[in-house]
């Protein structure tokens, strides 16, 4: 076991010097994690799960809500918005990504272990001739690795020969979806046409554990309670983009921005699930119609990221043919450059606040009715 | 310094995790050096320990990869490290990728000398995993130092030795998180964390989890490089030193003010497992235990040096060094100190009580055999030295040193041959130290059977001390000698000691050391008797009780008394005085097997009585002779209470404590009282209707006799039954089947069912397989039963009871053999009616034939004597 002292390495334990620069001043306190300097608003607590394949974009579209309320704040006159996290590991996380989607940075890691996200979104709405009125949320969002979705004892996931994961850290991020009274579902279109297992495999697995753990899930006699915001997300990628204009639906909002307007994005998901190019979509639709209550489902076509403004480098970036075909003026985000690498230009979302705002006005409406 | 031994290779378990190039799934164990692992299990402990989500893009600050963390595996004995860094790669996303490296080892690796987390890391980071690896990985550990001299000098990073020792302390205090560090690198974190745990010891590797960067404070850490403090842990930003580190940081510094960095660092490395019981207490507790036995053993050798230079110790003095010496502890201290100290001592033997001398050569041997035979050796120089110049005192302390010191050595014995073959005033000394008492007297009577196997020694001794107190007072055991044989007799030694006192008692004329024949073994039966002590009954009652229960093994001493062997033990005995007295007096006697008194009449008597009865039954001295004084005393009770339903408070008090007897001694009162509970009727009565009252004894009893329903209740009738047997001769038919029908009576005054006497007797008895002479016993049962005061038209109906339960086809063959027995005895006698009928018939018509021919005559001489008179009218 032993060889010659000659050959192994040698080498000196460090030990820091003191100077006076680096004698910091203690850490700020901790911000403080029972905000009440809202005056005096109608407030309620309720979880909101976030359910989506590896590379769904679930940690972009956390990060990007913060932009998001920006952008919905500075183009709304009355109704403003504000999101913060309750405790420091939440407002690390969400001033780290608001960093990021400032633009010409890197892609965000994947994830590698759950993220337990505490948040308060609090918000002036105009409320008839009560004037304003101050609301605030407290939730709990949670952005997991989306292998946790896939049935831990099935096939290797991704096709490669990998060792199995322990699975009571998946049915941990399973059962907060199933104790959340909302979840938003991004269902990644561009999924289907790369390696690794179909969007039906992240969604039939969870939706079965989720109605073996809600007790009483047998709403109407067979539908889960949960209100279900399903987002098709990367609108701003060429596959997505190009499907949306082919059917007639992409619009350019009083904003500027390209979207696919929300009550066509029903009808968009509809086409999709009817194309056989598309049979995950298809799948997809038939076990959230299966599980799922109608009038608690919506619909979005979202961008956490939205259009990029161009390249910023050498070696232009690749865009979409049809696009240029149609005269319409758009590049992914992040960037593809000729190089192969990838860069995240500033973040513009697309109906990434939306959703969240809808489930919160149904959940909100749900509770003050029967307060669950 | 602390360092590494350089390039050895220590077997690790390993596993990797990450992501395929281009992969589109999720992280996952690649491969790993255990396949056969529980499902799950690598994939849990990395992540477990790489918390958050690390960015590999990020290339500053001190979240900036490679991440470094360790937690103890104490479930399987092992220490994880997860090294967390960058993959050259990207995911199917274009996402940058991390790669988790796992690596665990033997905990009892972190404890060997100079080991470091750095060379841990240092180790596993030079060893590059990929998927198609398998079976362990070879982890060669560098030789890596942790300068503490070097940084004690240097002005700029002493305070951070400083820093380490209050973190040290809060560490066990609770979990501690280092904020606002600066960005500095991941080795010199690692040197922090080393630094930190050097100052701990060595055993809470295997309790504490360590982190040079997680992205927040979160458990299993317990110190951590962390920005975001979690609830409940102690924050303490970069070095920042804290207000307190709490008393373990005090004493650490304190140690190494005295010792220095570096050799604090080495002691307290030599601490595998806590110096009190590892499993007791919480961390500090135990770690403050440890410093406490450090701060103790510096002040052992501040004293012993102290007593080296003084001329007279002061007593007080010596006390507290005994005190402080702790055997099984001295082998942590350092070394060049322990062998100082104990030149010290072996120097100062003449001056140092045994106490101290004992404790120190105890710890010696924790040290080795080589440093116990070289301090034993030393001993029996100075003890050798001092008896040749005269010194009567130096030896027998020496001798009681080693018999606190050595349980089994040689030196024991050895020391006391040098000690009996020397001069008459160092016996005298040896035997003064054998019977005044120690501090630990267990191990002495433990080195006092060591001598017992030295014959030659010990009868030195003991025929020294004969021939001094012979000629001091012209008897043979005055004084000490029948103390010394007392001692030698204790528990423990006794039996050798008595076998050889037996053998000389036996033979008086044998060969007797140093003194005339018959006066020893003469004295020696008198002692073994009691006679010598029989001057009061409190000194026979507190002595005596060993002798008589070793007295079984002791053939010599019971032949050469004979059959008088209880008389003899008991003369001596005045008749009680006083119900204590009585008590003492009668355990003796049962030890004796001679009969006890009856029980005191007055109850204030029997409870003083019983008290004391107690009490000596309790002493250790009675042996395995307890079971007879128990039975006795519950024979007694039983018979003096016979009728009672309720029970003397004493009585029923001891009852109890009877029932609380374990093992041998329980079941033997148990089957006592089961055996006889013919002859209780309260037993008896209690059976058929439990009392309320009965206390716990009656439970306990009974359900070791299995009495908890009536047709068990028969156990003991069924015992007697068995015992009858087959009977043989006439004579012996009849006394046997009256004396067995006789105990079916009594159970049936006891009220049980006659069907259940009938039953458990037959079904027990061997003659019941012979209808004739059940149906003879069955004959007998009235007769019983009408001696036992029952009436006797009761008594018949009971007897045919009795019959038909005999007869009834439960009880198998035998009850059909009786049945058609006694259907055939009914047949004979009815044929024997129906012919006495007959007899008597025919007799019946031979009377009324002469009836009539009486009546015919009767009536002729009527009518002659009506005519005879009729005839004398006429006339």
């Amino acid at each position: 076991m032993s060889e010659s002292e000659q050959a192994a390495p040698t080498y000196a334990i460090e030990l820091p010097t003191i100077s006076p620069a680096q004698a910091l001043p203690p850490a700020p306190e901790p911000p403080s994690q029972s905000p009440s300097d809202t005056g005096d608003p109608v407030s309620g607590d309720l979880g909101i799960g976030l359910w989506g394949a590896p590379l769904s974009g679930k940690t972009n579209f956390v990060h990007a809500l913060q932009v998001a309320i920006e952008q919905f704040n500075a183009d709304s006159a009355e109704e403003k918005w504000n999101l913060r996290g309750r405790d420091a590991a939440t407002e690390g996380f969400l001033a780290e990504g608001r960093r990021r989607l400032e633009g010409d940075t890197h892609l965000a890691p994947a994830t590698a272990n759950p993220e337990k996200l505490l948040c308060t979104l609090s918000g002036r709405l105009r409320a008839g001739r009560r004037g304003v009125e101050a609301v605030r949320f407290d939730f709990e969002i949670r952005d997991v690795p989306g292998g946790h979705f896939l049935d831990p004892f099935s096939a290797d996931e991704g096709g490669t020969s990998g060792i199995r994961p322990a699975p009571e850290l998946a049915d941990e991020s399973i059962r907060f979806l199933a104790q959340a009274r909302g979840l938003i579902y991004l269902f990644d279109l561009t999924r289907e046409l790369g390696p690794g297992d179909s969007s039906v495999r992240f969604f039939d697995h969870t939706v079965d554990r989720i109605r073996h753990l809600v007790p009483d899930y047998q709403r109407d006699g067979v539908l889960l309670p949960h209100f279900l915001a399903v987002c098709v997300t990367k609108f701003d990628s060429a596959e997505v983009f190009r499907c949306a204009n082919q059917a007639g639906l992409v619009e350019t909002g009083p904003d500027g921005r390209l979207r696919v307007p929300d009550e066509d994005a029903k009808k968009f998901f509809e086409r999709l699930a009817d194309d056989e190019n598309h049979p995950s979509a298809s799948s997809v639709r038939r076990l959230i119609n299966g599980n799922f209550d109608r009038e608690r489902v919506e619909y979005f076509v979202s961008s956490a990221l939205g259009f990029s403004d161009g390249p910023r480098r050498r070696g232009a970036a690749r865009s979409g043919e049809s696009d240029q075909e149609l005269g319409i003026a758009r590049q992914p985000n992040p960037l593809a450059y000729q190089d192969g690498s990838r860069a995240l230009r500033a973040a513009q979302p697309i109906n990434v606040l939306e959703p969240v705002l809808w489930l919160v006005d149904k959940i909100w409406a749900t509770q003050k009715a029967s307060p669950r | 310094m602390i360092e590494t031994t350089a390039g050895e290779h220590v077997p690790a378990r390993w596993a990797l995790m990450g992501k395929p190039p281009g992969d589109a799934g999720e992280y996952r164990v690649l491969a790993a050096s255990d396949r056969e692992a529980r499902p799950g299990e690598f994939d849990r402990l990395i992540r477990s320990l790489a918390i958050g989500t690390p960015d590999p893009a990020k290339r500053d600050g001190n979240g900036a990869l490679p991440w470094a963390a360790f937690a103890p595996r104490p479930e399987i004995g092992r220490l994880a490290l997860v090294i967390t860094d960058r993959l050259g790669h990207g995911d199917a996303g274009f996402r940058p990728t991390a790669r988790f490296r796992y690596f665990d080892l033997p905990l009892a690796e972190t404890t060997r000398p100079h080991w470091s987390y750095s060379a841990f890391y240092q180790a596993a980071a030079a060893r590059e995993l990929t998927p198609s690896d398998s079976g362990p990985a070879l982890l060669e550990f560098g030789k890596s130092v942790l300068m503490f001299e070097a940084i004690e000098q240097d002005p700029e990073r002493a305070p951070v030795l400083d820093w380490c020792r209050h973190l040290a302390g809060l560490v066990l205090d609770g979990p501690v998180v280092i904020t606002n560090a600066p960005p500095t690198r991941l080795e010199a974190r690692l040197g922090v964390l080393d630094a930190v745990m050097a100052m701990l010891p060595a055993w809470t590797r295997a309790e504490i989890a360590i982190s040079a960067w997680a992205p927040r404070a979160q458990a299993p850490f317990r110190l951590v490089f962390s920005d975001i403090p979690g609830d409940g842990w102690i924050s303490v930003p970069w070095l920042n030193t804290p207000k307190t580190g709490g008393s373990y940081a005090e004493g650490v510094t304190r140690l190494a003010a005295r010792l220095g960095t570096q050799q604090t660092a080495d002691v307290l490395a030599r601490f595998p497992t806590p110096v009190l019981d590892p499993a007791a207490g919480a961390t500090l507790e135990r770690a403050l235990d440890d410093i406490c036995y450090l701060e103790r053993v510096g002040a052992l050798a501040g004293a012993v040096r102290r007593l080296a230079g003084q001329q007279q110790p002061q007593p007080g003095e010596l006390a507290d060094l005994a005190a402080l010496i702790d055997p099984g502890g001295l082998a942590r201290w350092p070394e060049p100190d322990y062998a100082a100290i104990s030149e010290l001592v072996a120097a100062n033997l003449h001056r140092l009580p045994p106490e101290v001398l004992g404790a120190w050569w105890r710890g010696s041997a924790d040290l080795g055999e080589a440093n116990e035979r070289g301090f034993g050796n030393r001993v029996l120089q100075a003890a050798r030295d001092a008896l040749a110049g005269g010194d009567a005192e130096l030896p027998a302390r020496l001798w009681r040193a080693a018999a606190l010191a050595v349980h089994d050595g040689p030196f024991v014995a050895e020391l006391a041959d040098w000690v009996a073959d020397g001069p008459d005033t160092a016996r005298s000394s040896l035997v003064t130290v054998l019977l005044t008492g120690g501090p630990d007297r267990a191990a002495e009577l433990r080195a006092a059977g060591c001598l017992v196997e030295r014959d030659r020694t010990l009868r030195r001794l003991v025929a020294a001390e004969i021939d001094s107190a012979w000629q001091a007072s012209g008897r043979a055991l005055a004084g000490r000698v029948a103390a010394l044989v007392l001692f030698l007799a204790a528990p423990g030694a006794a039996p050798p000691w008595l076998t050889w006192l037996a053998s000389l008692a036996a033979n008086p004329t044998a060969s007797r050391p140093g003194a005339e024949g018959p006066e020893l073994a003469e004295c020696l039966l008198a002692l073994a008797f009691g006679r010598l002590l029989g001057a009061t009954d409190s000194v026979l009652a507190d002595a005596f009780p060993g002798f008589a229960a070793h007295a079984e093994d002791w053939p010599g001493a019971r032949s050469a008394a004979g059959p008088d062997l209880g008389w003899a033990l008991l003369a001596p005995l005045q008749p009680g005085s006083d119900a204590r007295s009585q008590a003492a007096a009668d355990v003796l006697r049962v030890l004796c097997g001679e009969s006890p008194e009856e029980l005191p009449d007055d109850d204030k008597w029997l409870g003083s009585y019983l008290t004391t009865y107690r009490d000596r039954c309790e002493r250790a001295e009675v042996g395995s002779r307890r079971s007879e004084l128990l039975e006795s005393i519950a024979d007694r009770m039983l018979c003096r209470f016979p009728r009672k339903k309720d029970l003397p408070a004493p009585v029923a008090e001891t009852m109890d404590w009877l029932a609380r007897q374990r093992g041998a001694e329980f079941r033997a009162v148990a089957a006592m009282i089961v055996r006889n509970f013919s002859d209780h009727p309260a037993l008896a009565e209690g059976r058929r209707r439990p009392r309320k009252r009965a206390g716990a004894w009656w439970t306990a009893f009974t359900a070791v006799a299995g009495w908890t329903t009536l047709d068990q209740a028969l156990l003991g009738l069924r015992d007697e039954a068995a015992e009858f047997g087959p009977p043989t001769g006439h004579h012996d038919i009849s006394a046997a089947l009256y004396s067995l029908a006789d105990r079916m009576a009594v159970a049936s005054q006891a009220g049980w069912p006659t069907t259940e006497v009938v039953n458990d007797t037959l079904s027990c008895w061997p003659g019941a397989v012979d209808p004739a002479l059940t149906d003879r016993l069955l004959d007998l049962y009235p007769e019983a039963l009408h001696q036992r005061g029952r009436l006797r038209p009761d008594a018949e109906v009971l007897a045919e009871q009795a019959r038909l339960a005999a007869a009834r086809p439960a009880r198998g063959t035998d009850g059909e053999a009786y049945r058609r027995y006694r259907i055939g005895r009914l047949n004979d006698q009815n044929a024997s009616y129906e012919a006495l009928a007959s007899e008597y018939a025919a007799r019946i018509g031979e009377l009324q034939l002469q009836l009539e021919q009486t009546r015919v005559r009767r009536s002729r001489i009527t009518t002659d004597i009506r005519l005879l008179n009729e005839l004398r009218r006429d006339q």
